[in-house]
């Protein structure tokens, strides 16, 4: 039997009702708040410091990891410019992460931005990275640049005593045919061939190197514009077409591309690259030019001098005498 | 090689502590008597709250899944930030790595007990005010704690821990 008729802390008699324990309502407050351990407050307090700091750095972190998806995803796609964008911003908060460093090489090459693969090699000079994979594909693609330096370098001290482009050509056509396999010579002869408009044997010796090594693509501009200027505007188009395969937003295949639509007339087309272009890369001279070409074409011209004001802005007077010649009709662009 | 429950629990007793200190705060919050707590222990169970019976069977259940609840949430907040650097592109500072210590402590320890689920089932199922949608509520809550219990011992709780700090991130940075 029950002897006790209050509560069963402190005997009071007015215990509440409906519950299985006898208590007050200010004993039963009182147990409620029973007092916590002074090591688990300080538990609690680390938890909580812990749960502040991700909770403030979590917007970050989870901007950057959608930022690195999409970087990872416009790699899979082939749209290098952009690619490189993304992983030049997420690389300013993991500026040593190996992993988004070499996506960012990859793309930056892709894009012959070769100052920047540069200074991200030096970073990693000395040091043998444990994503082997990544190692690999960076080295794949590394491994192209032999095509962009003849392999007898003294040919570059020869180059640079020449005073004039006929004896520049000349020191390279002595090169080649000296070094017939080496397709660094063969680009740089193209080029050159290209520059003083000789269009068929550009595209003669820029076809050697095609075949020879066909995934250096580094010659592809100059061929298909000296397919342009030979008026074979769908070869031209062809190699273009190349080129964008490797790299959807190649500047150069797409500055191409514009260039050998405007010479067929098919000027909103181009109006639309050129744009394209200028939005994926609006401080490059080649896309402000050809913007600044397309828009003339078009019959934009406030847009043409304003593109114009930015090139003499950025010291490039070739570009902007180039765009005064043929808004002049000093230089016959096209028939 | 087979690693007792209490070696686990002295590894992991920041989750322990915390599911312990859920349930007093849900006691707290229901203004329901607290006679011992118990945060950590190494002897089974690895930690207590001794209570009244709740008057409410709201109550009963609100202080048998906090735990569940808080851990669960902390667990998953805490190392969000530091899951995805991890496990995406490799970029883990030492900071990350303790954050994930405690996320994954916390949240295998975020399944109520046997202990849990039968004060709730007799309060709940047998209270006499109890309406009707919690008893089918509670149907499916004692069933995901039996199971959790049962499935402790194929590292369940380990798994969810894992799954809450690390999968869960990373579920939803995919699904973006």
């Amino acid at each position: 039997m029950d002897h006790q008729q209050g509560c069963s802390h402190c005997n009071n008699p007015s215990f509440e009702e409906g519950y299985a324990n006898r208590l007050c309502p200010e004993c039963r407050k009182d147990l409620s708040r029973h007092p916590i351990a002074g090591w688990v407050k300080g538990l609690a307090a680390g938890v909580a410091v812990l749960f502040l700091i991700s909770l403030f750095n979590f917007p970050a972190i989870f901007n950057a990891t959608l930022a690195y998806r999409k970087g990872k995803r416009l790699m899979d796609e082939r749209k290098y410019m952009s690619a490189e964008k993304i992983f030049s911003d997420i690389l300013k908060a993991y500026p040593s992460n190996f992993k988004m460093n070499a996506h960012y090489v990859i793309a930056a090459f892709h894009n012959r931005h070769y100052a920047i693969v540069d200074s991200v090699m030096k970073k990693w000079a000395g040091k043998s990275p444990e994503d082997r994979e990544m190692v690999a594909k960076v080295n794949a693609v590394i491994e192209q640049s032999r095509f962009l330096e003849p392999e007898d370098p003294s040919v570059s001290t020869k180059l640079d005593s020449t005073t004039n482009r006929k004896e520049y050509i000349k020191v390279l056509e002595q090169y080649h045919a000296l070094h017939q396999h080496d397709v660094a010579g063969m680009l740089a002869l193209g080029e050159q061939y290209y520059i003083d408009s000789s269009f068929k044997q550009a595209i003669d010796i820029l076809e050697v190197a095609r075949k020879a090594a066909p995934e250096a693509l580094f010659g592809h501009r100059w061929l298909a514009l000296s397919y342009a200027g030979n008026k074979q505007f769908d070869k031209g188009l062809e190699i273009c077409e190349e080129l964008l395969s490797d790299n959807v937003e190649s500047i150069d295949g797409l500055t191409a591309k514009a260039g050998i639509l405007l010479k067929k007339k098919d000027d909103k087309k181009a109006l639309a690259l050129a744009q394209q272009m200028y939005d994926l890369a609006p401080s490059n001279p080649y896309a402000i030019c050809t913007l600044a070409l397309a828009a003339h074409f078009n019959g934009n011209t406030a847009k043409r001098d304003e593109l114009c004001r930015q090139l003499h802005a950025m010291n490039d007077s070739v570009s902007v005498a180039f765009i005064k010649g043929v808004e002049q009709d000093k230089i016959h662009f096209r028939d | 090689m087979f690693i007792p429950g209490q070696a686990i629990g002295i590894v992991t007793f920041p989750g322990v502590v915390v599911h312990e200190l859920a349930h007093q705060l849900f006691c707290r919050w229901c203004g329901v008597a607290v006679y011992k707590v118990k945060y950590f222990q190494t002897s089974n169970p690895l930690g207590y709250v001794i209570h009244e019976p709740p008057k409410k069977p709201i109550h009963q259940l609100l202080i048998g899944t906090g735990p569940f609840l808080i851990n669960t949430l902390l667990a998953f907040i805490i190392a969000f930030p530091a899951a995805l650097p991890v496990a995406q592109f490799s970029a883990g500072t030492f900071f990350d790595y303790v954050l994930l210590y405690f996320a994954i402590s916390i949240g295998m320890h975020a399944f109520p007990s046997t202990q849990d689920a039968s004060s709730m089932w007799s309060t709940i199922w047998h209270g006499e005010n109890t309406p009707l949608w919690m008893k089918i509520l509670l149907v499916p809550i004692t069933g995901f704690i039996l199971l959790g219990t049962l499935g402790s011992y194929f590292w369940l709780d380990l798994v969810y821990g894992v799954f809450i700090a690390i999968g869960l991130p990373l579920l939803i940075a995919n699904a973006f």
